[in-house]
């Protein structure tokens, strides 16, 4: 039987080729857990979204700096974490308001938080300015009960 | 990600493939608002069924572009959205203002004979 209970920790550089990188590992590490299709494609934007502000927002796209990405498990609830050392928020309500964007310059939608809020089951924003930001975010996957029903629709 | 560029009587119709993320919506960006610019076309249509990911750089993108040609008195649709495009752009009430068609050809029909 599978242990389900597992983690992993990612550092590389604030580039954008690595939001995909970024994605494709967290989609790589949860497949033990069978999700769906759904499931991943949720927590693949999810992921995506939170790097692409870590990169942005947090390091003003400075490939020099680095994302640290956390991953884990216990049975069917998965965790991430992802973490700049960069400039941080100084509103994060402001900044978790659907449609604002600091930077609408470089063709932001503003809904990177909305994104992640809707797909998730639950997001944290913890961030001090001139040190950085940690976005926290919890899925809880499907029983494998019902998910063959859901793959069907 | 792939992008390819048909040209009909006054659009642009812009197919992409694979992953549209903050990386590749800065080449989609710019290579269509060059080729706009070459063809002179006024209105455009974005081909999604071959879109594998996209999030929410992907809308800003599409904002982008449904302005550059709402400068030039066009309209832009969206054709075939792929289900996992198409998840985002129904949440993100981006259909209010570019409207999806199931078919290129439906996208074509409607707003390229205008």
């Amino acid at each position: 039987m599978i242990d389900l209970k597992n983690s992993m920790t990612l550092s590389f550089s604030a580039a954008a080729q690595n939001e995909a990188f970024a994605r494709m590992a967290v989609a790589a590490f949860i497949m033990p857990l069978d999700p769906t299709i759904s499931e991943i494609t949720d927590i693949k934007t999810a992921v995506s979204e939170a790097v692409t502000n870590a990169i942005i927002h947090g390091y003003g796209n400075n490939s020099e700096k680095n994302v640290v990405l956390l991953c884990s498990y216990e049975n069917r609830s998965v965790y991430i974490e992802i973490t700049d050392y960069g400039i941080g928020i100084e509103d994060i309500k402001q900044a978790r308001t659907p449609l604002y964007t600091s930077a609408p310059e470089l063709e932001r939608s503003g809904l990177g938080f909305t994104v992640m809020e809707t797909f998730m089951d639950s997001v944290d924003v913890l961030s001090e300015k001139g040190k950085g930001t940690t976005v926290r975010m919890a899925k809880k996957l499907m029983d494998s009960d019902n998910k063959n029903d859901m793959d069907c629709r | 990600m792939d992008i390819f560029f048909r040209k009909h009587p006054g659009v642009l119709i812009v197919s992409v493939s694979g992953d549209i993320d903050h990386h590749t919506a800065e080449t989609i960006k710019r290579m269509t608002e060059r080729e706009l610019y070459v063809t002179g076309s006024k209105n455009l249509i974005f081909d999604m069924s071959e879109v594998s990911f996209m999030d929410s750089s992907g809308i800003g993108m599409l904002i982008g572009r449904y302005k550059t040609v709402m400068a030039l008195g066009g309209r832009t649709a969206v054709a075939a959205p792929s289900k996992e495009a198409d998840r985002l752009m129904e949440m993100s009430g981006i259909y209010r203002i570019i409207k999806p068609y199931p078919t290129v050809d439906s996208a074509l029909m409607n707003i390229g004979r205008e």
